[in-house]
């Protein structure tokens, strides 16, 4: 019981780290739970935390919430999902209605600008990071490859929205055995 | 997602166009998921600290009914089905996340509207990217610490 209560308080800790972090939207925090899920706490592998933030993109709602919830139910069951969960968003409620409270303090968005100038800027090379991380257990033969292209430059050069990308993708995968099968016999 | 709620919001009456536009690039600056924010602030101006939690908990709802429900249906259904659609969702998404970089690089890091390549290049930023970039994958340093550099780096040369 002590040491379930202690999991989760680390969990919430370790979330609300993240998601104080969190800055650009869910793409940004990847990084930041890799680190922190695998390689601090060791509470997942690199391939189940590549299936969770998979889970975490592919599923409506919030991404970092989705992610979250998942590595929590993963560590400490659907208690564990709670703490990550509130963990998460414990920092946006105190930084949003501190700011709601004191609003245009001129001198001080100057600075806060500057700062997040450059966190943005390393917020990019975050994100590579977090891609080539991925890319080494998420893709592993051409067809990967040809996947991931596709996805790409529908969404950079076509900007077709990502949920409907992932289903061609989700589909294709999942035919394309069945289809070579098939072609296979015909033969 | 940000247009659902802008709809949302402006049609109850809660915020203004001009007011949500402002709410959407404050939530992209601050920490926290954007959509996490969006709702605190909305919650917050309609109802005040009350307003902000009942608007934080309903964005979270269906994140978790969603994911708690997966996770469920794949340890009950493992099969090669399921395993292949997630050979291709995994695919996909790694695409998807390099997308997010490449364009927030070419929003960082290129000045719209530049007369030519040169002064196009927004030098500072490429240095902070380039050295976090090192840092991370080569030095193995921490991403947190990376961001907490990068905000001081740039509250210095910006």
């Amino acid at each position: 019981m002590r040491e379930k209560l202690k999991l989760l308080i680390t969990i919430y800790i370790s979330f609300l780290k993240i998601g104080g972090l969190t800055i650009g939207g869910g793409y940004a925090m990847i990084s930041i739970i890799q680190k922190e899920a695998v390689d601090n706490r060791h509470w997942l592998t690199d391939e189940e935390m590549t299936n969770f933030i998979t889970i975490g993109q592919s599923l409506p709602g919030v991404v970092g919430i989705n992610t979250a919830t998942a590595v929590g139910k993963k560590t400490a069951g659907t208690f564990g999902a709670v703490a990550a969960a509130l963990g998460m968003i414990t920092p946006s409620i105190i930084i949003i209605l501190i700011i709601s409270l004191r609003f245009s303090q001129a001198r001080e968005i100057v600075l806060l600008q500057k700062a997040f100038a450059g966190v943005r800027a390393a917020v990019a090379a975050l994100i590579a990071n977090a891609v080539i991380r991925i890319a080494k257990t998420a893709v592993k033969d051409v067809f990967g490859i040809a996947l991931a292209l596709f996805c790409f430059i529908c969404v950079v050069f076509f900007d077709i929205m990502p949920p409907y990308v992932l289903a061609v993708c989700a589909v294709t995968s999942a035919v394309a055995p069945v289809l070579i099968n098939f072609l296979h016999k015909k033969s | 997602m940000i247009s659902l709620l802008q709809d949302t919001a402006v049609k109850n009456g809660w915020t203004s166009v001009q007011e949500f536009i402002e709410i959407v690039a404050l939530s992209q600056v601050t920490p926290g998921p954007i959509a996490v924010n969006m709702a605190t602030f909305v919650g917050f101006r309609q109802a005040g600290v009350f307003g902000a939690l009942c608007a934080t908990a309903g964005v979270c709802v269906p994140s978790f009914v969603f994911v708690l429900a997966t996770l469920k249906f794949l340890s009950f259904f493992r099969s090669k089905g399921t395993e292949r659609v997630f050979v291709g969702l995994r695919a996909g998404v790694t695409g998807l996340i390099a997308s997010a970089a490449v364009s927030l690089a070419s929003e960082e890091l290129i000045f719209a509207g530049a007369p030519d390549i040169l002064n196009s290049i927004n030098w500072k930023a490429v240095f902070i990217c380039i050295s976090s970039f090192v840092a991370i994958q080569r030095f193995k340093v921490n991403p947190a610490l990376v961001i907490g550099i990068s905000a001081l780096i740039g509250i210095i040369i910006f």
